[in-house]
């Protein structure tokens, strides 16, 4: 597609602009500078794309658990304490100890994977209160959505630690749908995996259409 | 209650008929009125003036808003310190004229309503599909331009839906090169962005925020994240739309009075603009005349909200386990940001009374997390005005 009247393809730049100037003015809070304020965010920002979530790995190897371990790369320990800390945030220390606990009896993640990423409750500050119970849906999608993407970056690092229970993880292990044995996919969806030039090519695996 | 009289598109059938037969699907008029976003407010072609704080184009081009939609079209332009908007339905007759023999052209609704049986609505699937509906598209756009009297010298920024169909966008790009219209300047932006302008702000602040939007719309349902005016984890269906809400409604009307009464889905859309409601729904009476002589009346009760509720319960499924875990899946961050925010609903459907409510409340459970939901003022012209916002500011800054 492309063209003039392609609503998909406008530049994102030129309409930020407009909303940002009124003339030779800038707007930012209600009020007008002369001069672009430090405030707003650069005009070529673009989102951060997650898409390395998506597994790889064929239907049939995908398997529970789907995390061995964290990830020994700096960005693997990232994830891991931005993971901890979010749950702590919402839920407690004590909260954050039953999820992860919680995800293990689910299968997301090997008892030694939730031992290793419970250690980063150290790089957090203790936050007394709060419960399993405090975590909506949408916290337990975002954490499907950390483990999917420690454990991709496991495979794509070839990670020693990740095996570290001895379990073996199978080469380009893959996972299956929390909540189904039926991966969906959109014919419609514009950015389904496997068509997102930026992301690696996947088989299909989408995300949890379910989640407990 | 209060009852009406209704001929076409409606009949009383022994209850054994009525089991054969489909809902009547005869007639191109009848079918493709169906397709259309559909108002609170009986149809009618009409403009309307809305105080704001508009920016004077003086000396400069004019600043023009369009949505094409597949029911309606909806031209938003300047006036005053105000915008006005035109709305017309989408649609175009041919007829001959008595006295000197040529072919004339009507469009909206008096083409609906006196030549029913030649009507042809160009835009079934919101783009022109081949080259004959883009030439009428072309011949209706022309004519409603021409009857508003918009200035060629002018720049118009089209809100457009964002449904991967490049037959049909290449389609309607020869509808908007061949107009008259924007010869200084023209420009598309997604047409949920545009609708999510005036229920942001009175500028363009939607565009500096981080929210996700969803287009109720009759032929798809429409969903994505925006991300400083960036638009992410595009996401559309057919599976739940206004138009298959129509059919439920005509199926349940069957069911309810045991048969005895078949209604199409023109009837059937009219029946949610008027009654669906959220807020104060009201058993209604039809009457209809049978052919025999005589008449038939008929009170609905549960067949047009039992046929709302449905929807609004799908609605709610296709975005909380497809979408939104898509967008989180996608862009994490955008995904816990937008959901801070509010979620834009756009639309026909978000006519109904109460039905961003009845989301939000369902959303929320489902989620098991506050979400808030808002809707335009004015849905069936939201995606204009704000198409007219971007406009103005286009001409203001002298950025065309």
């Amino acid at each position: 597609m492309g063209g003039p009247i392609d609503p998909i393809e406008y530049d994102t730049v030129e309409l930020r602009e407009l909303a940002r100037r009124r003339g030779d003015r800038y707007l930012d809070d209600g009020f007008l500078w002369a001069e672009p304020p430090e405030s707003l965010p650069s005009l070529d920002e673009v989102a951060e794309h997650d898409r390395p979530v998506a597994w790889t790995g064929s239907l049939e190897e995908r398997q529970k658990p789907y995390l061995h371990g964290v990830p020994g790369t700096e960005e693997g320990r990232r994830i891991a304490r931005e993971w901890v800390r979010g749950l702590v945030e919402r839920a407690g220390s004590g909260g954050a100890v039953e999820a992860l606990a919680y995800y293990e009896s689910l299968g997301w993640l090997t008892e030694t994977a939730r031992e290793e990423v419970e250690d980063y409750l150290l790089a957090v500050d203790y936050r007394s209160g709060g419960s399993l119970a405090d975590l909506s849906r949408a916290d337990h999608v975002e954490s499907l959505a950390r483990t999917a993407r420690l454990a991709r970056l496991a495979d794509a690092d070839g990670d020693e630690d990740a095996d570290a229970d001895g379990d073996g993880p199978a080469p380009d292990r893959g996972v299956e749908e929390p909540g189904t044995d039926d991966p969906r996919t959109d014919a419609s969806a514009t950015d389904a995996p496997g068509t997102d030039p930026d992301g690696p090519a996947v088989s299909g695996f989408e995300f949890g259409t379910r989640t407990e | 209650m209060s009852g009406r009289y209704r001929l076409p598109g409606m009949a009383i059938e022994e209850p054994s008929e009525a089991e054969a037969d489909a809902p009547s699907a005869d007639g191109e008029a009848e079918t493709a009125e169906d397709e259309g976003m559909f108002e609170a407010e009986p149809p009618t072609d009409g403009e309307e003036t809305v105080e704001e704080d508009a920016v004077t184009g003086e000396g400069g081009a004019a600043p023009i808003g369009v949505k094409m939609g597949s029911t309606r079209t909806v031209l938003a332009r300047q006036d005053g310190t105000g915008v006005s908007t035109s709305t017309a339905l989408t649609c175009l007759a041919t007829y001959e004229d008595a006295l000197s023999g040529e072919e004339r052209v009507i469009y909206g609704e008096p083409a609906a309503v006196e030549y029913p049986d030649r009507v042809r609505y160009m835009l079934r699937s919101g783009l022109p599909e081949d080259d004959e509906n883009a030439e009428l598209a072309g011949t209706f756009f022309s004519e409603f331009v021409d009857a508003n009297g918009v200035p060629e010298d002018s720049v118009v920024v089209y809100a457009i839906p964002t449904i991967e169909n490049e037959a049909g966008l290449r389609n309607l790009e020869q509808v908007v090169t061949g107009s008259e219209i924007g010869t200084a300047h023209t420009r598309s932006y997604p047409e949920m962005l545009c609708a999510a302008i005036p229920a942001m702000g009175d500028g363009l602040e939607a565009i500096e925020e981080i929210f996700v939007a969803v287009n109720l719309g009759s032929t798809n349902l429409e969903a994505c994240a925006f991300r400083r005016g960036e638009q992410l984890s595009r996401f559309a269906t057919g599976a739940v739309t206004g138009n298959e809400v129509d059919r439920t409604i005509a199926n349940y009307v069957e069911d309810e009075t045991q048969g005895r009464v078949n209604i199409d889905r023109t009837t059937a859309r009219e029946y949610k603009e008027e009654h669906a409601s959220f807020v104060d729904f009201e058993p209604f009476t039809d009457v209809i005349q049978q052919p025999g002589g005589g008449s038939h009346e008929f009170t609905i009760e549960h067949s047009v909200m039992d046929a709302v509720d449905e929807y609004v319960d799908h609605l709610v499924d296709e975005l909380a386990n497809t979408f939104l875990p898509r967008l989180a899946n996608d862009y994490m961050k955008t995904y816990k940001l937008a959901l801070d925010n509010q979620v834009v609903l756009t639309g026909g459907m978000t006519c109904i009374p109460g039905l961003a409510d009845e989301v939000e409340e369902r959303l929320s459970e489902t989620l098991d997390r506050d979400v808030t939901v808002v809707v335009p003022d004015e849905p069936v012209t939201a995606a204009a005005t704000g198409a007219q916002r971007i406009a103005a500011r286009l001409v203001e800054n002298d950025a065309y």
